[in-house]
């Protein structure tokens, strides 16, 4: 367990200062100023449409935005490409191009190899390793048009392990993935943290926040608050971001609020 | 008669062998990218362009008219681009504005310029052959054009087949690992553009992009290795284009375009029938 002492500064893994974001002329994020410190596993939580996904792609610079400044692993994005590693929400990559589960990835591998350099023999060790970590061995030389939507997704995140990165940003990484496939992902996670690694990911469950992850983002279309789990998974704070969505909710007298103002979901 | 062997059936079996490896790279990518029409607008776009070069230069140069089908070809992508972002118009309605806009420009310019006394004096012989394509009329300088294409072509694939790769499969990861996608959007356009060009003499206007969609379609069925599909793609389409040039050479006179996308079609067809991924007889599905 990582205890967030007062006066002990983690190194920051994600530093963010005024960021924003539209799409046209619609503001989706606003004044975002967030700090992510080292060796964490972060959530990213919030109502459908709260940014959550805008938000990593602006880390990611796949949008365009405007931000007085962006630094990941304490240096311009640019600076530490190939130390991340990256699964989208809803992929799009284009199921129908010829390739294979094995060659999908192998592409992890593409950031560490050189200009003109092929995969070697222990890149595909290393694709090899995170396929089974996956347990996705039994479908090596299929076609990843022939997966179940829980497969691709194991399959994206064997590719982001092959990445062997210091930080792994996934988007819902959960969504579409049965039971199982969800432990072992938790695991791994687990497994990273400890090798110093560290991981932030959008979550949609809240009932399993406090076993998954030490470290939370709570996010509508500005950052409702932030810190480690302990602290800020609290009704009130999670109520200030999903207001509209608890109150419309059926099974609201499922969340009880004990009297240190913790919330949990029974 | 004899065919093969005479000099003119020499230099027209090694542009379509050389034309037939540019035309599968710059094709893969089209289909990969899911743009064919895209590829399709910029071959009708370009024959205006070869009459433009034509009026303006009066001659029948294959580098000239080259110059101006490219130029065309570049502005009627750019027009579709500007349009797609700036109207609500969706990109097929775009792609259907611009292409038989560009089209019907060049066949108005062609029939205007065929009964005026002011182009009266340079030969027009041949300008017919960009609609359909004509092999026969193929010059040294054709060939040469084609070669240094399709030099540039399979050097950046050999350079960068991994980059290459990557950005077809899953663009946004390409990104974020940080190739520049929008240089290579550019570089892919420009070899389009100039794939589409070099090609109009042989193939045709018309039909130059089924050219470059066809034998990679035809190869998909085949592999779910992109190198395979581009290796088979690319046999395929050499094979087209030899019996097609055959055929219009024996035929003397017959269109090439049309003979060549024939046969493509023939094979697309008989992948799709037997090819190991495909849908109907194939044993394996897609989901
Ligand atoms: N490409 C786009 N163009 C216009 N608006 C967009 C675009 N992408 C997202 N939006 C809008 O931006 C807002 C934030 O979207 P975003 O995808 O970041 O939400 P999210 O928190 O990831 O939601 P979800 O939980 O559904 O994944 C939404 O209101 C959405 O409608
Ligand atoms: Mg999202």
């Amino acid at each position: 367990m990582i205890v967030f002492g007062e006066g002990m500064m983690k190194k920051e893994v994600v530093g963010i200062r005024n960021l924003n974001v539209s799409y046209g002329k619609k503001r989706v994020l606003s004044n975002v100023d967030l700090s992510i410190p080292d060796n964490v596993r972060c959530a990213i939580i919030g109502p459908n449409g709260a940014g959550k996904s805008t938000l990593i792609k602006a880390i990611l610079d796949l949008i365009e935005h405007d931000a007085a400044s962006v630094k990941v692993l304490g240096k311009p994005l640019d600076e530490v490409r190939s130390r991340i590693a990256y699964v989208a929400q809803r992929s799009n990559a284009n199921r129908d191009f010829p390739t294979t589960v094995f060659d999908t990835v192998l592409m992890g591998r593409y950031q560490h190899l050189g200009l003109f350099k092929r995969p070697g023999r222990r890149d595909r060790e290393i694709a090899l390793e995170a396929i089974r970590e996956m347990r996705m061995e039994a479908c090596l030389d299929r076609h990843i048009s022939q997966l179940s939507g829980g497969q691709l997704q194991r399959v994206f995140i064997a590719r982001a392990l092959c990445q062997d990165a210091d930080l792994y940003i996934l988007d819902e990484p959960l969504a579409g993935v049965d039971e199982n496939t969800e432990t072992i992902i938790m695991d791994t996670f687990i497994d990273l943290q400890k090798k110093g690694k560290t991981i932030i990911a959008v979550h949609h469950d809240l009932s399993t926040i406090r076993h998954y992850f030490d470290y939370l983002v709570i996010l509508n279309e500005e950052i409702k608050s932030h810190g480690p789990v302990e602290e800020v998974f609290t009704r009130e704070q999670v109520d200030k971001a999903f207001k509209m969505e608890i109150d419309g909710r059926e099974d609201r007298k499922e969340w009880v609020a004990r009297e240190d103002n913790r919330l949990v979901y029974v | 008669m004899k065919i093969i062997g005479s000099y003119t059936f020499n230099i027209v079996a090694a542009a379509s062998v050389l034309l037939s490896i540019a035309t599968s790279l710059i094709g893969s990518i089209n289909v990969f990218k899911k743009q064919s029409l895209v590829g399709d607008a910029i071959g009708h776009a370009s024959y205006p362009g070869i009459i433009i070069a034509f009026m303006v230069s009066k001659s029948r140069s294959p580098f000239i008219l080259l110059t101006g089908a490219a130029l065309l070809g570049g502005a009627a992508y750019h027009l579709i681009q500007k349009s797609e972002k700036r109207t609500t118009i969706p990109l097929d309605g775009n792609l259907a504005i611009f292409l038989s806009g560009f089209f019907g420009l060049g066949m108005v310019l062609k029939t205007y310029i065929q009964g005026n006394a002011r182009f009266a004096r340079a030969s027009q012989a041949g300008l017919d052959a960009y609609i359909f394509g004509q092999t026969s009329f193929l010059l040294e300088l054709d060939l040469v054009m084609i070669a240094i294409v399709t030099l540039v072509c399979v050097l950046f694939f050999t350079l960068f087949y991994k980059e290459i790769k990557l950005y077809l499969f899953d663009r946004e990861f390409s990104a974020v690992i940080g190739l520049p996608t929008k240089l290579m959007d550019a570089l892919i356009l420009v070899m389009t553009i100039l794939v589409i060009s070099v090609g109009l003499k042989s193939v045709g206007a018309l039909l130059i992009s089924s050219f470059l969609i066809l034998p990679v379609i035809a190869a998909e069925q085949w592999s779910d290795k992109f190198f395979n599909v581009l290796v088979i793609s690319c046999i395929m389409s050499m094979t087209s284009s030899l019996i097609g040039n055959y055929l219009s050479f024996a035929g003397e006179g017959v269109a090439t375009g049309p003979v060549i996308v024939l046969i493509s079609c023939i094979f697309a067809f008989l992948s799709m029938m037997f090819g190991k991924r495909s849908h109907i007889f194939g044993k394996r599905r897609e989901s």
